[in-house]
Formats: C-alpha cells, sequence, structure tokens
C-alpha cells in the first residue's frame, strides 16, 4: 500500500460496506440511509496462510467447512473472510493483507470480481455471472461465461443511453411477487480494444493491474437503488452466422442456462443449498423474460447487437 | 466432445488423452472421427457443442479454480495450468478424457511439466507437412504466406495471447513448427502416437484404428466402428456441411472455409522456391524425421 485513504462506506448489492480505504468501483452509501449498520466491513491486518480445514480449494481460493474462506494472490494480497459469528450471521469481515508493494487498485480489483463472488454466496445472494443496465427505470442482464463480451455489451449500451448497474456480478431477488435486481459496481472493467471500439478517452482508462490489459472505467450509473427486470440475455458466442441472432428462451432451457450462469457454482454450493438455489432460479426462469444473444466472438457486430436489443425493448415497452 | 468410456484402467482416477498438433495439421479432422465413434457412428454435426475436447477456456479455468481469470497476470495463470488438468481429471466422471492442445509440450517456470503424466494416458501427435501447413495456415489467419512461414519459424510463438483484448482460450505457446514437433515426440513425459495427416489421407480407417487402439478403446471400438466413423468424417462431409450452415470455430478473418483441400502436396506446387528453401532451412531436421524430405 502506497498510503491510507480516508474510510468510506459503500454501497455493495444493497448491503452496506465500510472500507478502510477508498473504493471507486462502487456507488457511495446513500446519506439518507445512514442508520443502517454496515453488514460488510473491511480492514487491514493479518490473515492465515492457508485453511486448516477447507473443504473446497483451488490454487487462488479455500473455503471452510465453518464457511471461512480465503482468496490468495500472492502479488497482490490474501483476504480472509472469517466465520461467521453466531449472533451476526449476516454481517461479514473481510480481512485484507496486502503484498508488499501492492497497489491499492490491485486489491480493489479482486475485491470487487473473485472475493466479491464469495461474499454474496455467504450472504445467500446468489450472484449470477452477468453485467446489468438500466434503461428507463428497468434492469437488463446480460450474462455469459468468461470472455464472451457481457462487459463489453453493457458499456455499448451505455453509450446508447442505459446507465450502468453492475459488471460481471449481477444479484436478484424477490420482493412482493418481484424479480428486482440491484445496482452494484459503477465500473466496467473492459480491454484496449474495446475502449478504443467505444472511443473512450484514454484518461478515463484505470489499471486493474499493472501492465495489464484490463481497465476499470467509469461509466453513467444507476443510482444505488434496487430495480425490477426489463428482461435478461443469455450470450452465446461462436456462432456460425454472420449476423447476430435475438432468440426467445423458453421453459427447462432457461432454467439450465441460468443454473449454468451461477457465479462460482461449486463455491455457493458449499455455502447454500441446492433446494434454495433451486428455487430462486426457478422464480427467475418464471418471472423475467429471457433471449438468447447468439453473435460472434468478435467486435464487428457490437453495433448491430446494441441495435437489436434497443429493438427489443422498444417491442417489449 | 462427451468422454469416451473405455477399459478399465489399472490407475486411479480419470486420464487425460491428449490431441496435440501445431494448428492446421488435421487436429479437427481427428476430432470429428472420434466424435463420429462416440455417436456409434452417427453423421457428425460440425457445430455440435464440444465444450470437452476443444481447447481450454478461460470458462474452464473459472469452473475450476472459482478466481476471475481476466484478473489474473499470464504468469499467474501459466502457473497452475498444470494443477488446472489434474483438478479437471479428479472431477471426471469418465475415464478418458479427449482434450485438443495447439501447445508445444512446455513446462511452468518451476520445471512442472503443464500435462502431468499422472493424468496423461498419453497424447496422440498429429503432423502435417510444414509446406502445407504454411499454406493453410495462410488462408486460415487471412495472412500471406511470407508471414505463415515466418511465424512458423518463431521460437516464440504464442497463439490466444493479447494485451489487447481478452482472449476466450487460455494462451497457447507453440514456438516454431520444429520446436513443436520435438517437444512432443522427445520431451513429453507420456507415450505418444505420431499420426501424420498425410496417412490419414490415404487411410483414415487405419489411422483412426492406431488412435483407438493407443487410447486403450479397442475393445469398445472394432475396425469396423472405425470404418463407420472415418466414413462418416469424411473431408468432403465436413466441407459439405461447412458450405451449407458455416463452421463456428472458424476464426473471422478466414477469407476460406476452414475445411477447405484437405489435400497434401499443395505447399509442394504453390510456394514460391524462396519460402519453400526457407520451410527447409528452418526445419529440415525434423522434416527428415519425419519422412517430408
Amino acid at each position: 500500500m502506497t498510503e491510507a485513504i480516508l474510510p468510506r462506506d459503500y454501497y455493495f448489492f444493497g448491503r452496506r460496506l465500510h472500507s478502510p480505504f477508498a473504493l471507486a468501483s462502487l456507488p457511495l452509501w446513500p446519506e439518507t440511509e445512514s442508520e443502517v449498520p454496515p453488514e460488510i466491513v473491511l480492514r487491514f491486518g493479518d490473515t492465515p496462510e492457508a485453511l486448516p480445514h477447507s473443504v473446497w480449494s483451488s490454487p487462488f481460493i479455500q473455503i471452510g467447512a465453518d464457511k471461512s474462506a480465503l482468496v490468495s494472490i500472492a502479488a497482490v494480497a490474501r483476504f480472509w473472510i472469517p466465520p461467521a459469528s453466531e449472533n451476526s450471521s449476516s454481517r461479514v469481515e473481510i480481512v485484507i493483507q496486502p503484498t508488499p508493494g501492492a497497489e491499492p487498485y490491485e486489491i480493489e480489483t479482486f475485491l470487487v470480481g473473485t472475493v466479491a463472488g464469495i461474499v454474496l454466496h455467504r450472504l445467500g445472494m446468489l450472484p449470477l455471472h452477468a453485467s446489468c443496465v438500466e434503461f428507463e427505470g428497468r434492469a437488463i442482464a446480460i450474462a455469459g461465461s468468461a470472455a464472451t463480451g457481457k462487459s463489453t455489451l453493457a458499456a455499448a449500451l451505455v453509450r446508447r443511453g442505459a446507465r450502468l448497474l453492475s459488471d460481471d456480478l449481477c444479484v436478484f431477488h424477490t420482493s412482493n411477487g418481484c424479480i428486482q435486481t440491484v445496482t452494484g459496481t459503477v465500473q466496467a472493467r473492459l480491454w484496449p480494444d474495446v475502449m478504443d471500439h467505444l472511443d473512450i478517452p484514454l484518461e478515463m482508462r484505470l489499471p486493474t493491474r499493472p501492465g495489464h490489459g484490463k481497465h476499470a472505467v467509469s461509466l453513467p450509473a444507476g443510482e444505488a437503488r434496487f430495480w425490477p427486470f426489463h428482461f435478461l440475455l443469455g450470450i452465446e458466442v461462436g456462432f456460425s452466422s454472420p449476423e447476430p441472432m435475438l432468440e426467445p428462451q423458453q421453459g427447462l432451457a432457461a432454467f439450465v442456462y441460468l443454473k449454468a450462469m451461477v457465479y462460482q457454482p461449486q463455491i455457493g454450493h458449499v455455502f447454500g443449498d441446492y433446494a434454495r438455489e433451486f428455487r430462486a432460479l426457478a422464480a427467475f426462469a418464471q418471472q423475467v423474460s429471457r433471449f438468447s444473444l447468439k453473435r460472434s466472438r468478435y467486435l464487428r457486430d457490437l453495433d448491430q447487437c446494441v441495435d437489436l436489443i434497443l429493438q427489443l425493448i422498444q417491442r417489449k415497452a | 466432445m462427451k468422454n469416451i468410456e473405455t477399459e478399465k484402467d489399472s490407475r486411479n482416477g480419470a486420464q487425460f488423452g491428449w490431441l496435440a498438433s501445431y494448428p492446421k495439421s488435421g487436429n479437427t479432422w481427428m476430432r470429428m472421427m472420434l466424435r463420429s465413434l462416440r455417436n456409434n457412428g452417427a453423421p457428425v454435426d460440425i457445430n455440435e457443442s464440444d465444450q470437452q475436447s476443444t481447447i481450454l477456456s478461460r470458462s474452464d479455468f473459472e469452473e475450476f479454480f472459482g478466481a476471475e481469470s481476466s484478473d489474473l497476470t499470464q504468469n499467474e495463470i501459466d502457473a497452475v495450468r498444470p494443477a488446472l488438468h489434474r483438478a479437471m481429471a479428479r472431477a471426471s466422471k469418465e475415464s478418458l478424457i479427449l482434450r485438443k492442445v495447439h501447445d508445444r509440450c512446455w513446462f511452468t517456470a518451476s520445471g512442472e511439466p503443464v500435462f502431468p503424466p499422472e493424468v496423461s494416458r498419453g497424447a496422440v501427435y498429429i503432423v502435417r507437412d510444414p509446406r502445407d501447413v504454411a499454406v493453410s495456415a495462410a488462408h486460415h489467419f487471412h495472412i500471406d504466406v511470407e508471414e505463415s512461414v515466418r511465424q512458423m519459424g518463431n521460437s516464440n510463438r504464442i497463439i490466444a495471447r493479447s494485451s489487447k483484448r481478452l482472449e476466450t482460450q487460455l494462451s497457447q505457446p507453440l514456438g516454431s513448427w520444429s520446436e513443436h514437433v520435438v517437444s512432443w515426440l522427445d520431451h513429453a513425459v507420456m507415450p505418444v502416437l505420431l499420426v501424420r495427416y498425410e496417412d490419414m489421407l490415404v487411410d483414415s480407417t487405419k489411422e483412426l484404428a492406431r488412435v483407438v487402439e493407443f487410447l486403450g478403446l479397442s475393445r469398445k471400438f472394432n475396425r469396423e466402428a472405425c470404418a463407420i466413423a472415418a466414413a462418416q468424417s469424411d473431408f468432403t462431409k465436413l466441407r459439405q456441411q461447412e458450405e451449407e450452415g458455416g463452421f463456428k470455430e472458424k476464426p473471422p478473418a478466414a477469407t476460406t472455409l476452414f475445411f477447405r483441400q484437405g489435400r497434401s502436396g499443395e505447399g509442394k506446387k504453390i510456394l514460391p522456391p524462396s519460402l519453400t528453401q526457407k520451410i527447409v532451412l528452418d526445419h529440415s531436421e525434423a522434416m527428415a524425421r519425419l519422412g517430408y524430405l
């Protein structure tokens, strides 16, 4: 860490997050809700090198039987999420032990990505691998596997009048029988080819890692609140047709697709329970319209994709 | 490709059968034959969703490791490639996992084999006359043949690695064409079966049967099954499908069909003498070894 920065409270998918350093990715917590206590608390401190009894592990992540978690990125930091205490199971603490020389923006890169997914699972919020934008007051989720262009399409829609609600992670919940999403991040993570294509000025391109191609770009964002869904788009790339296509997705196929779009599903299964996930996805599949966007893997059809989506919005308005 | 059940293996856990080759050497054709075999000799759908036998992707990485791959540096990803293969083998319900690779047979910075022998049944290494590879790759990547020949001589060649865009596949170090050949034939820490593209053209059933035998599948798939699968994957049929419905694995830059000619000897006929000489100069040892000189 190079310097200490003023502590702030942020809006993290509807939860209040307290951080000891500034986070450019998240909207500030609304002053009107200052009485709400933080549910996610970040602090710097010592972390274990490994969890003694992990029930799931990879070279970067360990999940403990007690629902603790450890994310280890050797060049950046270790992020330790201790087990929940019995009297405050909805509160999550994240202890960060930075690697000497690591920059705050590198720590933030993992906080709002890999670590955020684990936190959302731990809070029972079932994150989808999707970016989300708001258009005329309703949310459009853009789901897809890694490197299918979720952030790219979200940023392209923002350029055509939408506002960003979240990048790469999207949560949903039911309120009064209505499926809603909630604002998560105000930055999209983009690569130079996309930033060039969208004419994003160099001064807006903030690094995520030193020398790394991926950059964080602050985009016009929706205010920090819950939003009703308009529809969900599932991106399917590598399509052999030269023209992108939108097709309605229905029935079991929609449910199976949604299930495949759960972010870090292996970790979710350690934390959560299958029955709850099944109920949540079934409700989502039942209530939110879904479409497959079949497109190439390349930027040449990006503007056509945006046109198709805007036409769909008009039709469904 | 769905994994193929094999005779019970004496070792524990799943093992990979690597389908390895330098690009444009016949790997996809072999995959299609094995796909038909798996489907009991059914016609091949070249655009069938075939996640498991395709090149490792970022989705594979994230599925098994839970970390956002695009936030990691290339060195961080490279270092855990062996662990990824071991994790995939542990998670597989099948005894054999077929997987296409264009990587040379390489080692991590700490000296660990990227294709770990303990989870590798072996590698089928498909090789093709480099003069024909040069012509085919020029069409595939929409570059001129001079550039294609230059790339084949580049020891530092890596595909699917870019700081400008997010690649779907994990990056694949190739090295030069010769280095690629030598890496698999001499340095792989697993059994390797050499298959020449030219021999596939002469008798695809025979070559498929060799692969089947090597991978331990011969009790399940006899010679007749191989003949049917080879016939269903005949090059003209694959080409016809691509003409009618496209091929999703074809790169956008390609101006010709992926299944373009499927012949041998094109390079000798159309390459200018200077480029033929350069290929021979760059790769004479490996070419002589493989019967191409």
